[in-house]
């Protein structure tokens, strides 16, 4: 007899829905409710609102009511990033298993915080990563039949081609610096917010941990050294707000293993289908090249908006995987493909890689407690 | 018309030079005999020139260039560009990767308005062949300095380098440069592959653009059971016609000749810096002139 399926309660929608739609595009997983805190502002709740009607279930303005009264399993927790790890550990501490949505926090504090309150609850966690895309499990699965070795060098281009408001220098004298804050609430009608919040976010902590995530997943190696480089090249934005919308990290990885990150929000213009993904592996005995994006379909015509992807991805398995491996996760109290405890590694190497920007020098990258 | 001898080169090379060069009447040079019956002489070719080969040309007054995939050592090109000086002869350092086709087109394009400032470099070289001495950076590798600089069109102000460890077949070397301006270089060299093709990318993120040039989209493939291979659209006699071409306009129009000297060394501080970084461990500011 098939189980019934999982029970999910959506806490948030600040930023973007398709965790929880890619949750429930899974048999074993049935949105019950969304659910946010009463004193959320208005366009927060609205946007609840309005995935809550689409999906057909309630919107409760009482998080902790919602988790208890409508039988809820899990919590998918997608709000702004500051909120993040608050909502997951009260998830957590409720007993529901929890899939969040990236960053994992912008604070370390918070990352550790998560961290114990998962362990406590002992409560299954995911955090939403890539990591099932048909080109990553095929490099994955090229490794470990041993293909290119063992590794020994792995590069991650992770652009994506959006913009982010006005461009830098736009920007007309004595005119104020642009809200972080405001921006992203803005951007949200046409997608191109990231880092939705009230603390500003460079593209290494909106983003990175999806590079990262192929990294370790690619090596299964931990990074263990940064030396990172980072600027505002592209939008007014991020000027105004001292973050980056381009970084370059180098890594050093266990056993000698090298690497290197390079993630920028770089402007619709710049690539023809939402930006060059590419991952570049070297082995002992080879070596891969992966278009993260295939396999794709071209796609073009007459007067096509320049913001549609001329390149469409298909057959991308990513949702279900990430799904199947939560539900089977919560069967066999099993681990998930990115638990507490790998979010909480990416977490470290950001924030590396944002101190080795501001000294200049290679920065080691500390786990919990400030243990290299 | 300058005749130009040419060696390193093969009777294949010298055929499509001889066909494709304007301004010049091209030929291998088969003996520094020779040197006398020409206007100026090309080393090309993987191989570095032996010292005597160029002093005879700089004595007989012919000029030289250099654009060997080998670079020549310190004291030789400047003992060399001395001899040089109020002479007809003269010694023109140049890298063969900067002709290709592709790197000129980044090249002409991050000239241009279009584009915007580059903001990140990214290169990629993966080699077969092992690198038998790591005291030594590969010579692709010091290209690949010069053309990410050449690039940007500025000094690094800030490098990083690292490299896998010592007891792999496969070595990785990873240089890492920051600019004034916040730009900035990731290049990546492997060498110790197996053997058959290499490989070589570069990407250039622009504040208002992208350009990408990437062996990996610039593949064909062929069936013939099982497995197809891929097999790269090169960029053929290409970049060494656009070498010699070069040279040869420069030799028509002395004014505007470029010798090079000044590039090759910054690429030696390059060098320099890009050794003790990997020595020490640390990110060293750059200082052009540095020992």
């Amino acid at each position: 007899m098939t189980a019934a399926p999982f029970r999910c309660a959506v806490l948030s929608v600040a930023k973007h829905d398709y965790v929880a739609r890619g949750v429930a595009s899974h048999p074993r997983f049935e949105l019950t409710v969304v659910a946010d805190d009463p004193d959320v502002p208005d366009w927060l709740h609205e946007r609840n609102q309005l995935f809550a009607d689409q999906q057909g279930i309630p919107y409760v303005r009482d998080i902790e009511r919602a988790l208890c009264e409508h039988s809820v399993e899990v919590a998918i927790v997608s709000p702004e990033s500051e909120r993040h790890c608050d909502l997951s550990i009260r998830a957590a501490n409720s007993g529901k298993h929890v899939i969040q949505d990236k960053p994992m926090s912008t604070s370390r504090a918070e990352c550790d915080r998560l961290v114990a309150a998962i362990e406590e609850a002992d409560v299954r966690f995911l955090m939403w990563n890539r990591n099932g895309l048909p080109a990553v499990q095929q490099a994955l699965r090229q490794i470990e039949a041993g293909t290119i070795g063992r590794p020994v060098a792995i590069h991650a281009d992770f652009y994506f081609a959006k913009d982010s408001g006005p461009v830098k220098g736009s920007r007309p004298p004595g005119y104020p610096p642009i809200d972080w804050y405001s921006h992203q609430i803005a951007a949200h009608v046409d997608g191109s917010d990231g880092g939705l919040g009230r603390q500003p976010m460079g593209e290494l902590a909106v983003e990175g941990i999806y590079p990262l995530a192929y990294i370790e997943l690619l090596t299964g190696k931990q990074v263990r050294r940064v030396f990172a480089r980072s600027t505002a090249h592209f939008h007014q934005v991020h000027a105004d707000n001292g973050v980056e919308d381009l970084a370059s990290v180098t890594l050093e990885m266990d056993d000698g293993v090298i690497g290197s990150l390079a993630i920028g929000r770089i402007g619709l213009a710049s690539h023809p289908s939402g930006g060059e993904i590419k991952l570049h592996v070297v082995g002992s005995a080879g070596a891969l090249v992966i278009n993260e994006a295939r396999p794709d379909v071209g796609v073009y015509y007459r007067n096509q908006p320049a913001k549609e992807a001329r390149q469409r991805r298909i057959a991308n398995e990513n949702d279900f995987l990430l799904a199947d491996n939560f539900a089977r996760a919560i069967d066999t109290n099993g681990s998930t493909l990115i638990d507490v405890y790998a979010a909480r590694r990416i977490f470290a190497v950001f924030e590396a890689a944002l101190e080795s920007c501001s000294t200049g020098q290679p920065v080691d990258v500390r786990g919990p407690d400030n243990m290299t | 018309m300058i005749r130009l001898a040419v060696s390193g080169a093969n009777d294949t090379q010298c055929d499509e030079l001889a066909r494709r060069v304007r301004g010049a009447i091209v030929t291998i040079l088969k003996s520094f005999d020779q040197v006398s019956a020409v206007d100026a002489v090309a080393f090309i070719g993987a191989a570095r020139p032996d010292a005597s080969h160029i002093e005879h040309c700089i004595a007989a007054g012919a000029p030289v260039l250099l654009a060997t995939e080998s670079t020549m050592a310190d004291a030789d090109l400047e003992r060399w560009t001395r001899r040089c000086s109020g002479q007809n002869a003269r010694v023109v350092v140049a890298n063969p990767d900067r002709c290709a086709p592709s790197r000129r087109l980044i090249h002409d394009e991050l000239r241009g308005t279009k584009l915007g400032v580059a903001g990140l470099i990214r290169l990629h070289r993966w080699e077969s062949g092992a690198q038998t001495n790591r005291a030594t950076l590969p010579e692709s590798l010091v290209r690949d300095l010069d053309l990410a600089v050449w690039l940007k069109d500025q000094r690094p102000e800030r490098i990083f380098a690292t490299r896998t460890s010592a007891d792999r077949s496969v070595e990785a070397i990873q240089v890492h440069m920051g600019f004034a301006d916040g730009g900035m270089a990731l290049i990546d060299h492997v060498s110790g592959l197996p053997d058959g093709d290499g490989y070589q990318s570069i990407s250039t993120i622009c504040a208002n653009g992208a350009m990408y040039a990437d062996d990996h989209s610039n593949r064909q493939l062929v069936f013939q059971g099982g497995v197809p291979r891929a097999n790269l659209s090169d960029e053929g006699p290409r970049p060494l016609v656009n070498l010699i071409q070069q040279f040869v306009d420069e030799l028509l129009s002395p004014a505007s000749i470029d010798d090079g000297v000044n590039d090759w060394r910054r690429l030696q501080s390059l060098v320099r810096a890009v050794y003790r970084s990997l020595e020490s461990g640390h990110a060293i500011p750059f200082m052009e002139g540095d020992a």
